[in-house]
């Protein structure tokens, strides 16, 4: 095991890497990059691209991957419908249940073909964050998952507007039913401060490469300031639910979560309002006109291409992007208007993203830690496992500290900026990976592969069959869960633990959990 | 987890020394730790993850503020009834104040027990701040004021960036870690996840995730077995030239260890005489108690424990929402306190809360209020001193006034984070030169300890 010393020059000399040596090589990537587009992607870089953009590779979306190139594919994936999500049942009392749709999370995201707008839906989810922790039925959050779905490959703005107006945000962040100020009582904020610091700018003003500008003294700057707030809460009032089908519409409205907001310009605050960097609203204006000043204010600020680039990277590719990395995609995110296709792209083809592809280059960046949803997907789809409607995933994802449509708070499972402890490493998901919960993960490949997680199937015959010769197992494995990255002394404690092991099966088993529970796995890289 | 050599190499300055001069030192640092260490303490932060509204925690109950309170709080003032009156405690011939109704075991163990306390207005500074220099930017004040996730790390690391690699709970451990030799069970334990307020500059926190059973599933005694467990072994000490891979690798491993130890110290251990409630944080502070319980058997003196509790950011509804909370709080903090003085051991351990901030005295429009600065806070101990019911300085319960950092009753904190810290640090034993390196800014505060220790 490395001792700390080790472990900090190796982690400033990547940084290193990461900071300096991607200009000075940045030549040598972008061919790497032309010739992706000239010639078909190996299996090892088809599998690497698949981790990064879907549920988990699959042999025949390697396949996929290499006929058609990384390009062909991704243009094939925008063009895929949703997978569906259907309306919750309820039960003989007349109440809906969580679980189903948490279930359907699963299989949609094992079994769809539309696996890149998901992966892009589930970034987006935990990016601008409704929970059932507040949302407490299912219909009231599955309209704006299907919303996330279908927006998932549209601009910005739009993305935006959708999710202010959508009464799951309006609920969860309480813009709904926001009234203008009476004496005594102000606007409520929650909405306006989440909207800047988390979704659209952030903290601090940032430069085009997504670091932060610092003043004289090397302080950062601050985007805006509690005055700034207070005026954008007035912005966001006189907004309640959408009356139901036939009922006449009033302030305020019951809850209706299938249509967006409307605006009651009697309850909204008329008087001007000045935003950050010298914005002024002025007043008399409607809610929505208000509300379309704000939106576009927001949309047009300097910090959203880099604020958003580097957040969306960190959801796909690592989490410690090189300023350049950053840069690059969000000249994209401006050149582009915020289209959020070509953003995805951008950051799925940099060569940054691409660099580990041949096994000769040295990956300048570290990848990232599966998050729980992604780990347990990641396993069931490269077992080939089947899944069914009614499963145990969910609860296996609640274990691992991501129940899924239940992130604790708006700051979602893990916060973008999560440090692990004792070195200078950004990697957001390692702030639910812990001693006990690294444990946990073991544990469901445990349960995975010795068969016992409900409505999961995994049929081993094929892997027992390849474990009768432990080289043929092992290579299998390494080219579809580790890229073909498996050095020798992880195959030869491999294979010695198969040998220990009474049958195929067994040894296949061994061989499964070993590799599942390693971190050579847990890390893609 | 790391092995004592390695985190003695880890430590700035030990590899300098060569080996001779490690031991000489080390020698020389037993000497003085072994008094020292006699009898065991422990400090435990429920962290009330949200900003919990603390103007509805603590409510002045004298007649001429209790109606100012009633006057700004509007629809969310609670009101004189008996719930609130039977929570009512007298702190001078003037002042007079309640608890919330659903606190009423927490204010029957501060009537009752003795053994509760109250720290007023205490939060995030860089130094004694007045209204003026705040409106004027005069002063300096800790970044990102009002947002969530700064204001829980400068209240776990009493570090006023906002961002920090180091908590005052880790910087703690690793001033008395020597108290706990030769145990390598790390000195934090978080029952609530990963947080920052247990890691150290040189020691690492061990993380529980309470009623899971400790240990690697799917492990038999047979020969496949330990032959599978030996290659995961094997696998977790591979350098791959990874750093990523490398920080799981650690993490597992120490996972591994600490379940292991704390597995062998609660085997056979007798079970809780006291019920603790079903919810979430009354889960917690049993499996603190638990660890409590084995202390000896881990050969702990020092121990710190994270808790937690969330929900409290009340834009909305708060009065049905805070009333839940307390609720539990009350009952799972009343069963730990149980738990702790059927051992007899209640003045050895001194639970305390932390929160983001509290909320704006003025209620927004829609039946919630918004992110504020200082708030009031609870230690329970049965160490602390008789006699005291609040500490620190109540604020006027006014808008726009010295205490308002703007015109909704956010409150610019008397009493800092630093000085909070230092009361329980120094109770804990850390020896006081050390305290200027756990809390940044206590030296720009005259008053170092608060005093609410016996």
């Amino acid at each position: 095991m490395l001792v700390w010393e080790d472990l900090r020059v190796r982690t400033i000399s990547s940084r290193f890497v990461a900071l300096l040596a991607i200009p000075l090589l940045s030549p040598v990537f972008g061919a790497v990059a032309e010739a992706a587009t000239a010639q078909l992607p190996s299996e090892r870089a088809s599998v690497r691209f698949l981790q990064q953009c879907t549920f988990g590779p699959t042999p025949d979306l390697i396949q996929r991957v290499q006929q058609l190139g990384f390009e062909g594919f991704l243009d094939e994936q925008f063009a895929l419908a949703a997978s569906t999500y259907p309306d919750p049942v309820p039960d003989s009392n007349g109440k809906t249940h969580w679980l189903p749709t948490q279930q359907r999370f699963f299989v949609n995201a094992i079994t769809g073909p539309d696996q890149v707008r998901q992966r892009m839906a589930w970034a987006l989810l935990q990016i601008w964050v409704v929970s059932g922790v507040k949302l407490t039925r299912p219909e009231q959050m599955l309209p704006y998952v299907r919303m996330l779905q279908n927006d998932a490959f549209g601009h910005f703005r739009t993305l935006m507007e959708d999710i202010t107006l959508s009464p799951a945000m309006g609920h969860y962040l309480d813009m709904v039913n926001n009234n203008k100020p009476t004496a005594g009582k102000g606007a409520n904020e929650n909405y306006a401060r989440e909207l800047l610091q988390l979704f659209s700018i952030g903290l601090q003003k940032l430069n085009a490469d997504g670091s932060p500008q610092l003043d004289a003294s090397g302080k950062p700057v601050a985007t805006y300031d509690q005055e700034a707030i207070e005026e954008l809460a007035r912005v966001f009032t006189g907004w309640t639910y959408a009356p139901l089908s036939g009922a006449t519409s009033k302030w305020t409205n019951p809850g209706n979560w299938n249509a967006p907001l409307v605006a009651f310009d009697a309850h909204h605050d008329q008087l001007a309002k000045n935003l950050f960097n010298g914005i002024a609203i002025p007043a008399g204006q409607s809610a929505k006109a208000d509300l379309d000043q704000a939106l576009d204010a927001i949309s047009h600020h300097p910090n959203v291409a880099p604020f958003i680039s580097r957040n969306l990277i960190q959801h796909f590719v690592t989490g410690e992007p090189s300023p350049q990395y950053v840069q690059d995609v969000a000249a994209t995110f401006v050149s582009s208007n915020g289209d959020l296709k070509q953003v995805l792209r951008a950051i799925l083809l940099n060569p940054e993203a691409r660099a580990g592809d041949d096994s000769a280059t040295p990956a300048a960046f570290d990848g990232q830690l599966r998050e729980p949803a992604l780990f347990i997907t990641g396993l069931v789809r490269a077992l080939g496992a089947t899944v069914a409607e009614v499963n145990g995933l969910p609860g296996w994802s609640n274990t691992l500290s991501q129940n899924i449509f239940f992130p604790p708070t708006v700051f979602n499972y893990y916060a973008p900026s999560y440090e692990i402890p004792k070195t200078p490493l950004n990697a957001p998901e390692f702030q639910i990976d812990s001693g006990s919960l690294a444990m946990a993960r073991a544990d469901f490949v445990n349960s995975l592969v010795y068969g016992k997680i409900a409505g999961v199937t995994v049929n081993l015959a094929p892997f027992a069959s390849l474990a009768a010769a432990p080289g043929a197992l092992l290579g299998h494995v390494n080219q579809l869960f580790l890229h073909g990255s498996m050095d020798t002394r992880m195959r030869d404690a491999l294979a010695t633990a198969m040998s220990a092991q009474p049958n195929a099966k067994s040894a296949a088993q061994t061989a499964l959990y070993l590799v599942g529970s390693s971190q050579q796995y847990q890390v893609t890289r | 987890m790391l092995s004592r050599r390695q985190l003695l190499r880890a430590l700035p300055g030990f590899g300098a020394l060569g080996s001779a001069g490690c031991f000489a030192r080390l020698g020389l640092v037993n000497a003085y730790a072994a008094p020292v260490a006699t009898g065991y303490k422990a400090l435990v932060c429920v962290f009330l993850f949200g900003g919990n509204d603390s103007n509805n925690a603590v409510i002045p109950y004298d007649a001429a503020r209790f109606d100012e309170y009633t006057g700004l709080r509007k629809n969310l003032a609670l009101p004189m009834n008996d719930a609130l009156t039977a929570n009512v405690f007298q702190v001078s011939s003037t002042e007079q104040y309640a608890l919330h109704p659903s606190l009423a075991e927490l204010a029957a163990l501060m009537n009752q027990e003795k053994s509760l306390a109250i720290l007023a207005n205490v939060g995030s500074l860089v130094q004694p701040t007045t209204r003026a220099q705040y409106i004027a930017r005069s002063a300096p004040t800790p970044n990102n004021l009002f947002s969530h996730l700064d204001q829980q790390t400068e209240w776990q690391t009493s570090n006023v960036a906002g961002q920090a690699s180091t908590g005052w709970a880790g910087r703690l451990a690793d001033a008395v870690e020597l108290m706990n030799q030769p145990s390598t069970f790390p000195t934090v334990v978080s029952v609530a996840g990963n947080a920052v307020f247990g890691v150290g500059a040189s020691t690492l926190p061990a993380t529980v995730i309470p009623n899971r059973a400790l240990g690697l599933r799917g492990f038999g005694n047979d020969t496949a077995s330990e032959a599978r467990y030996g290659a995961l072994q094997a696998l977790l000490q591979l350098d791959s030239g990874a750093t990523l891979v490398q920080d799981a690798q650690q993490m597992m491993e120490s996972g591994i260890a600490n379940a292991d130890a704390l597995g062998k110290a609660t085997t056979g251990a007798p079970a809780l005489t006291v019920t603790f409630p079903t919810s979430n944080l009354g889960q917690q502070l049993a499996e603190v108690a638990r660890i409590i319980q084995v202390r000896g058997s881990l050969a702990m003196n020092r121990q710190v424990f994270f808790a937690s509790q969330g929900g409290y950011d009340t834009h909305t509804a708060q009065l049905s929402t805070q009333d839940t909370l307390f609720k539990d709080l009350s009952l799972a903090i009343k069963a730990f306190y149980d738990q702790l003085k059927d051992w007899g051991i209640a003045d050895r351990v001194a639970l305390f809360t932390e929160s983001d901030f509290t909320r704006t005295l003025l209620p927004n429009s829609n039946g919630g209020t918004d992110h504020a600065w200082g708030g009031h806070h609870f230690i329970v101990s049965g160490a602390l001193k008789s006699g005291q019911a609040i500490y620190g300085t109540f604020p006027a319960i006014a808008v726009g006034g010295n205490d308002d950092a703007g015109t909704e009753g956010r409150w610019i904190p008397t009493t800092s984070i630093d000085q909070y810290g230092a009361t329980l640090a120094t109770w804990f034993g850390v020896d006081s030169s050390k305290l200027a390196s756990i809390f940044p800014n206590l030296a720009n505060f005259p008053q170092k300890s608060l005093g609410f220790f016996g």
